[in-house]
Parts: C-alpha cells; structure tokens; sequence
C-alpha cells in the first residue's frame, strides 16, 4: 500500500515536470550508448527498438492508460476534425439513437421509476381493491373505518381528485382540484412554500373550508405573489379562502397527475364525494405482507358495514363487496390508470428505439470498416514502429467513445424535445373527465446514468469489430505501398455485409411492428362506430353548482336546448347522460317476459338516458319504430329503445318493437316499471371502441325522476364545432348567467381515447420509417464500397468480354443475397416476437401475413433499389484505366 | 531480459533480482550495471538495454531504488541508482524465495 502511493507519488510529481523527466531520459540512455560506443566489442552490437524503450520506462512514471486516453482523445479530435463528414453522420446517428432512447427512458422514469418527492416515499403503500379488479376507490366510510385502525398505519390519509370550476358562472375555468383528508400534507412530510397546510384541524365535518395552493399554481395564477395567501378563490361556485401554498417539488401522489387546490374532503358542498382513494404509512415492523393479511380478515365486515343502498352504483355491486382490500407499496405514487395504460406501450417503445440504436451503430461500423482501409497504411505504420495491437484498438475506441459521447449531448437536448412532442400525445386523457397528464422533463441521475451507458455501450457496439479488423492489417503489403492485398479487402467485404445483413434483418422487425400498430390503428379509426363523431359539440352543463332548483332543472335544459336549436349551422341538439366513448357507464336489467329470457347476470344492459333527438345528433341510426318525442312525458306510458344485440337477446326471432319489458333502477323510481319498446337502433360503441357490441336500452330524460347529475347536450352541426362555441355560450347564458359549462368536441373525445393506439402508430411508424431509411443507407454504402473494392474485379470481367448487364447482375446478386438473407432473419425475428404485442394491438393478428409481406416487398424494393445506383456505376466502369492503374 | 547465445532463459523477475543484488555493493549508473552483470556471470549472460531501463525506472517507481545525477569518471552527467532499505529488504525476501525455487528445481532435475 505504502509503495502503491509512493509509486502514486512520484507519478504525480511527473506530471509535473514531464519535460526534465523526457531530457533526463534522453541523457541516461545518450550516456550508455557514448559509453558503449567507447568500447568497440560492443559497438557492433544493436541497441534496439529505442522508441519502444523509451516508451515502457515513461510508463513506470506516468499514469500510461490515462495518458494515452488524453493523447488519444486529441488525436481523435484532431482526425475528427480531418473527416468532418463522417464525424457528423456517426454524430448525427447517435444522437438520433440515443436521443430517442434517452427520450422513452425519461418518461418510463417518469411514469414508472420516479419517487415521490416526499418524506420516506418508501414507506407508502396504497390501500385499494385489488389492481387486476376494475375497482380503484373506497368508499368514504371504508376509508374512515381504515383510518382509525391504529394497529396498522402509522399514518394514513385519502384524496379524491375532481375538476374545480374558478368561474362564478358563464364558460367554466377549471383547474385539478383535489379533495384531501385533513392529514394528507402532514402525513406525506410535504411543507408549505407560502402560509400553511392543511391540518386535521381543517377536517371536520360542517367546516368552513380552505385551500392550499400548488406551487405550480401559484406561480401561473398568482405570479407567485404571497398576498394570495387569504385571498378567496371560487370553487364550483363556493368561495374559499387561500391558506397556503405547498412545496414546490410536490405535485400529488400519482405520477403525470398534478393538482391545483386542495381543499379538505370536508368540503364536500360541491360535488357528492362518494368514493376516496387512500394512502398510508405502515406501522414500523408490520410488513405488507402482514398487512395484506390484516385487510383481507377486514375487508368482509368493512363492506358489512355500507349501507345496503349507498348512491354509487358500483358499491352496491355484490362483486365489489366480494373483494379483498390489498396494500400495495407505493414509493413511486399511486398507481393511476391514465397512465398505467401507457406502461405497456412504453416498455415497447423502449425495446423499438433500442433496435433503432442497434441499426444505427451498425450504420456507423460499416462507415467506419470503410473508413479503415483508407487508413490501413497509417495503422501499419504504427505497428511497424512497435505500437501494440491493444493500444491502436484502444486508440479507434477512444475516437469512436468521443463521437458516441457528441452525440449522446446533442440526443440529450434532442430528447427533451422528443419528450415534450410524447406528452404531447399522451397528455390527452384516454378517457373525458380525467385531468391531462402532466409530466415534467428532469434529468436526473438516473436518466444520466442510463444515456452515457446507452452512448458508451453503443461506442463499442459499433466500433470493437471495426477496430479488431483494421488492426489486422498485413504489416508488409501495407508499407509496400498496395492499397492493401486482397485477402484483407475480401475480409473487410465480408463483415460489412454481415453487418449489413444484420440491420436489414433489424430493419425488418421495426417495419412489421410498425405495420402492424399502423394497421391496429387504422382498424380502430376506421371501424364502424354506429355514430358519426365528426362536427358534434359537446355543452358540458353543470346546473347544480348554479344553485338551480332541482325541480326546474329538466325545463331549464330544454330552454338551453331549444335556443341551441335555432343557431345557425346546428342541425339537431339533444341531451344525455352518458355520451359514448367516455368510459362511464350505467347499467340496469331487462325483465323479458319470454320464457326463456336470460335472467340475473344475464340480464344485465347498459343503459343511458338521452333526450328526443339523440340519435340525430349523433347520427346512429334507428333500424326499427321510431325516436323518443315530446310526447314521451313523464305521465305518458313508460317507453325504451333498444339496441340490435339487445334486441336479439332478449327478443329472438321476433319484432322486439311493441314489446313490453320490465326493469328497476333508481331512476325509474322506488318500484319496478313496464317499459313498451318503441325502437331498435344500430349497435354503437358505449364506453369504449374496443368493446364488442353490447346490449344496451336508452329511456327518455323526461320519464326518469329528476336526479343530480351532470348532463351532456350533443350538437350537431355543420360548421366547425368550435366556430359555434361563441354563439352557443350567448345562448346559454342568455338563459342564466350563473350556469357553468364547458365545451368540447365528440371528436375529440372519440380520438383521445385511441391515445394509445395513435402513440404506438406514430412513434413505431416514425422509428420503422427511419429503419428503412438507415437500411437503405446502409446497403447503398456497403454496396458502394464492394463495388469500389472490386474494381480490379469488374475490369478484368469487362476487358474478356463481360456486357454491362452481367456486371449489373453480379451486383445485383450479391445484393439480393444480402436482403435474402437479412430478410428471412428478420421475419423469423418478427414471427417468434410479435406475439408479445398481442394486447396491444386491435383488429389484427400478430402474424399478420399482409403486413409480414408488405413489409418485406417493401424492404427488398428499397434496398435494391438503393444498390441499383452502385451497381450501374459498376457497369459502366472502362475497364482500361482501372487495367493500367494496377 | 535476454541471454547470449545458448545459455539458459531467465525467469521473469530475475533481471530485477540480479539488478538488485548487483546495486548492493555500490552506487552504479546504467551502463555499470550492465557490464557487472555481465562480468560477475563469467560473460553468461548480458542484459539487453531494451530490459535493463525499464526495469531501473520500474524498480525506482516501486521505491526499491533511489538515483541522483552526477559527473561520472570520464567527466560525463549520468544517473546513479541506489539500493533503498526496501530495496535491500525485498533483496533479502528474493534470495530467500529464489533460492527455494533453484533447490527445488535441481531436485526435480537430479531426480531420473
């Protein structure tokens, strides 16, 4: 040890005084050679390689490996400098390569990977009915039952995310607002930017109410100004005054969802709260598998204990009280569907750009192979004057490191646009009614981490067989001055066109799985919905938070409806309470009085209420009967349209409309009703566009009891949907000032919920046409220099008579191996792989063999094409020149 | 670390042992150090200078010598290498463990 730092030492000291140490040298050995040379028995005799002498003392004083790695990292400067154009291609493709990966890691950190900025996040767990149930909340008085249970959490508090309307009437302004128990701040350790948290003491029932700000919010809204603190804000008409503001790193506890305002689940003025989602700490040394256990024993009296009709439907499922509650640990936030959805998708973006990089680092090898018999002299050189092999392939490492690492800083600042352009895509919520995902750009070290392992793993990717090859050189052709012997041209052919091979095998897996997503979105976009989504505005009216009277609240619709109507352009407008595509749901049997109806389960419809004229709006067609009308009235008789596939389960082979069914549901009143079937409509999608055809009954708004809910009117017309937003918020608040709505388009809603699909599409359609690109270059430069390579070849053939079109065809042929044989690998590839994309495609098979074969067609096309160029050239070489310059 | 014509190859590490043993008598520069090795060999083996430098700058790396310069006897700079006290213990701990191995390898060698 001690002699390791003395040696240290005087390393160091070396560094300093390098000069005196070479002269020194220098004099040390001119002194032994004069003395030497003195005596004349010894004059004869050699003394060696003196540059190599020299060079293995320097190492006894110098740090030699990082020495050289400096000399070597001029020297590739400098050469990079000498060969701008290839330095900026291999910068270009890695910045390419390792910018899209560095961008899909990001956000899978983001989404996935990231703690929450709190204190112990790994403490957190999330108490929920399991993941794989449709289920994510609790109801309120499970939560209070959970929080109290002392034994368990050390901690514990429950949240419920809403959108909070700022406006005090009029176009609403809405901002993610939570509800939070009273212990929500403290227990997470988040503190206060401005003023205070929230505190239990906020949280009781009747209390007056209070709102803590995000820091985010504060700084768009308020400009940061700490006067806010004890201003009042309005929410969903309610004002409440501003109490704090919370840490600036705090954003919530579920990744990509932000908040606004916080208020206390006390509150609950607004909106009725019915479910909560919660967290908590565990008690120290209760593990989460005892937890489990713990909830599991629990969960039965827990939901014993709901009341038998609560107001949610979905608590009331027998389903939903069958589960066991599970705790989850949760150190990375609660688990939020909005964007679990994208965590297949991105685990798959993440292997896609990942086979980008392989095809761009195999880009750049075959380059540099091409690169290296230009300086297959230069390497011979320094071989001859005793360079060892490893040092020169340190050497091409270092210059290939440098050019990884230019473009890992230039993908970096590539990938923070990509990124922006993703969330983008994905900020959109797959379902209405959620917030937009909000996901900040961080480099954190993680990201760091992972982008200069990506660019030094893809350095010596591209450059190991490179550099091993070329120092290979033949010592003696290569100093006689040849531009290198055969044998080492063949070699340097042979494994470009393995390479090459590779990529386009590469190529062709990207190609098929970005046919593949292409063709599961265009199925999605393209089916048949049964509606038409283009040019309908959706009017989101919220007429509770306006304190109308319930009872006035169907008449005042119909007013707002009916002046809606008369707008220029608006070809029919009706209301409802499910618009489809929204991923909400209703549900409610139909008693058949056939003999063999399904019954229990079996009889289980969706169902949704919609005003006359719904169907127009929409554009669904009515196959049978006829629409709802005015004269449908809450004392006519009980009426139902019902859908094809309903209709044909519940009334086989027969005319369903003039059938009398009977259902029950909190709508229709306290007893079951007899409904007379009026129509039959096309089947359209309900909640979803994946779903299959699903039996489904609509019921006129006017037969059910008035219920607080929120409505959805659907306009059509024939203009663009947002030039009639202005009228049509005229003409709502030409009825009430104080009615709070929003606009939005059922086109909209339509295409984000294909959020998913479309991210896939675009991001695998982008990265397979850069493939084909890559591919294309690859095979024209490889081509280029084989044919370069075998000029001598080419004019030897032509002078005994070969015709332009044999020598095309001897190019050609080895192209077509190389696609031939690329192309088998790569379907191969594709067959063995894509079945792992199954759940994520729609409408087509894994191993769709249109688009196998499109793909396929596609690519050999492509690279013929491409050594076309190379091989024309070939043919139209003169052979007497290239003859007499041999 | 070569040898003249037919005599026996050296292990590796022996130079640095002859180098060693050779400094303990006096201070000598590089050339000396040869020549002695040399001549205390009866002309066996001569060290090439390929190894003999490298193998002074590793030795004085590890701090088993020391050197300074100075005017040599025909009034030229040369560099003189000295044995440190590390220098003569790792000296000692080489005999010992060199001459293990030479019994060794004679016993294995007499015996048919």
């Amino acid at each position: 040890m001690v002699e390791w730092l003395k040696s240290v030492g005087l390393r160091l000291k070396t560094l300093m005084r390098r000069r005196q140490l070479e002269t020194d040298l220098e004099d040390e050995l001119a002194f032994h050679k004069a003395m030497r040379e003195s005596r004349p028995a010894d004059a004869t005799r050699h003394f060696g390689n003196v540059t190599q002498l020299k060079e293995q003392c320097r190492e006894h004083w110098t740090f030699p490996l990082i020495e050289s790695f400096f000399d070597d990292v001029r020297y590739a400067l400098r050469r990079a400098g000498r060969a701008p154009a290839f330095s900026v291609i291999t910068i270009l493709l890695m910045a390419l390569g390792i910018g899209a990966n560095t961008a899909i890691f990001s956000l899978i950190d983001a989404v996935m990977l990231r703690s929450l900025p709190v204190r112990h996040p790994e403490e957190l767990v999330q108490v929920r009915p399991p993941l794989n149930s449709k289920y994510g909340v609790l109801p309120v008085p499970v939560w209070e039952a959970l929080r109290d249970r002392e034994d368990m959490f050390s901690g514990a508090f429950a949240w419920d995310q809403e959108s909070f309307n700022m406006a005090q009437g009029g176009q609403a302004r809405n901002v993610d607002g939570l509800f939070v128990s009273g212990d929500y701040f403290t227990t997470l350790g988040v503190g206060p930017a401005a003023g205070r948290v929230l505190t239990a003491n906020d949280d009781f029932r009747g209390c007056p109410g209070a709102a803590v700000l995000s820091y985010g919010f504060w700084q768009s809204h308020f400009g940061g100004d700490p006067d806010a603190v004890g201003q009042l804000i309005s929410l969903n008409g309610y004002s409440v005054p501003v109490v704090g503001v919370s840490a600036a790193t705090f954003f919530g506890v579920a990744a990509g969802n932000k908040f606004d305002v916080a208020i206390p689940i006390c509150t609950q003025g607004p909106v009725a709260n019915i479910a909560v989602r919660m967290m908590g700490r565990l008690k120290p040394g209760l593990s989460v598998r005892q937890a489990n256990a713990h909830l599991a024993a629990l969960s039965p009296s827990l939901f014993a204990a709901l009341p038998a009709d609560s107001v949610a439907t979905w608590a009331n499922d027998p389903d939903f009280r069958a589960l066991r509650l599970e705790a989850e640990p949760s150190a990375n936030g609660f688990y939020w569907s909005a964007i679990s959805d994208y965590e297949r998708p991105l685990q798959t973006m993440m292997i896609v750009v990942g086979v980008v990089l392989l095809i761009a680092c195999s880009n750049i090898a075959c380059l540099l192979l091409a690169r290296a018999t230009a300086r297959n002299k230069e390497i011979a050189v320094r071989l001859a004057i005793g360079a060892s092999r490893w040092r020169l392939v340190r050497q091409l490492l270092t210059e290939c490191l440098l050019l990884s690492l230019a473009g890992a800083l230039l993908g970096v600042f590539l990938a923070r646009w990509a990124f922006a352009l993703l969330i983008g895509f994905i900020s959109a919520p797959i379902y209405a009614n959620m917030p937009r995902i909000f996901l900040d750009f961080s480099l954190d070290w993680r990201i760091l981490a992972f982008t200069s392992g990506v660019a030094i793993l893809a350095s010596i990717l591209f450059a190991v067989v490179p550099s091993i090859l070329s120092t290979r050189a033949s010592l003696i052709s290569a100093m006689k001055g040849h531009r290198a012997d055969e044998a080492e041209h063949r070699r340097g052919v042979r494994s470009t066109r393995w390479i090459i091979t590779a990529e386009i095998a590469f190529s062709l897996l990207l190609l098929i799985v970005s046919g593949l997503f292409l063709k599961s979105f265009w199925r999605l976009a393209t089916l048949d919905a049964g509606f038409e989504a283009k040019n309908v505005l959706l009017v989101h009216v919220d007429l509770i938070n306006a304190k109308v009277p319930e009872s006035q609240q169907p008449a005042m619709r119909e007013e707002i409806l009916a002046r809606l109507r008369t707008l220029p352009g608006v070809t029919s407008a009706s209301e409802s309470v499910i618009t489809p595509i929204s991923a909400t749901a209703m549900g409610g049997p139909i008693h058949s009085h056939l003999a063999d109806a399904p019954t229990g389960r079996g009889a289980q419809v969706l169902i949704n209420i919609v005003s006359p004229g719904f169907f127009e709006a929409l554009s669904t067609s009515l196959v049978a009967g006829r629409d709802f009308t005015e004269a449908d009235t809450a004392h006519s008789e009980p009426v139902a349209i019902i859908n094809q596939t309903a209709a044909r389960k519940f009334f086989p082979g027969e005319n369903a409309v003039g059938k009398y069914y009977s259902s029950e549901h909190i709508l229709f009143g306290p007893q079951q009703r007899e409904f007379l079937v009026i129509g039959v409509v096309k089947d359209a999608k309900y909640a979803s566009l994946r779903e299959n055809s699903r039996a489904t009954a609509y019921y006129p708004v006017a037969q059910m009891r008035p219920l607080p809910m929120l409505w959805t009117l659907e306009v059509r017309t024939g203009l663009r949907p947002s030039a009639l937003e202005k009228p049509a918020s005229d003409a709502i608040e030409s009825v009430n000032r104080a009615i709070l709505f929003r606009f939005s388009t059922f086109e909209e809603q339509v295409n984000n919920s294909m959020g998913q699909e479309r991210l896939l599409a675009a991001l695998s359609g982008f990265f397979g046409g850069l493939a084909l690109l890559l591919a294309t270059i690859g095979v024209y430069g490889v081509m280029s220099y084989a044919v370069a390579q075998r000029k001598k070849e080419i004019g030897i053939r032509m002078a005994v008579g070969a015709g332009r079109s044999t020598i095309l065809r001897l190019v050609l042929r080895d192209v077509g191996a190389v696609l031939f044989v690329g192309c088998s690998v790569g379907t191969l590839l594709a067959l063995a792989t894509t079945k792992l994309l199954a759940a994520l495609l729609f409408g087509v098979q894994p191993r769709d063999l249109a688009t196998l074969a499109l793909c396929v067609a596609l690519l050999a096309t492509t690279g013929l094409m491409a050594a076309y160029l190379p091989a024309r050239r070939a043919s139209r070489l003169d052979p007497m020149p290239v003859l007499r310059e041999e | 670390m070569a040898t003249d014509n037919g005599s026996a190859a050296l292990l590796q590490g022996t130079l640095d042992l002859l180098i060693l043993k050779t400094l303990t008598r006096r201070e000598m520069h590089g050339y000396e150090v040869a020549e002695s090795i040399h001549a205390n060999s009866q002309q066996a083996l001569s060290v090439e200078e390929g190894a003999l430098y490298p193998a002074l700058h590793r030795l004085e790396s590890r701090g088993l010598l020391s050197s300074r310069w100075d005017i040599s006897a025909n009034n030229r700079r040369a560099k003189y290498y000295r044995l440190t006290p590390a220098g003569r213990k790792q000296l000692r701990e080489a005999v010992e463990s060199w001459q293990r191995t030479s019994i060794a390898v004679s016993r294995i060698l007499e015996s048919t």
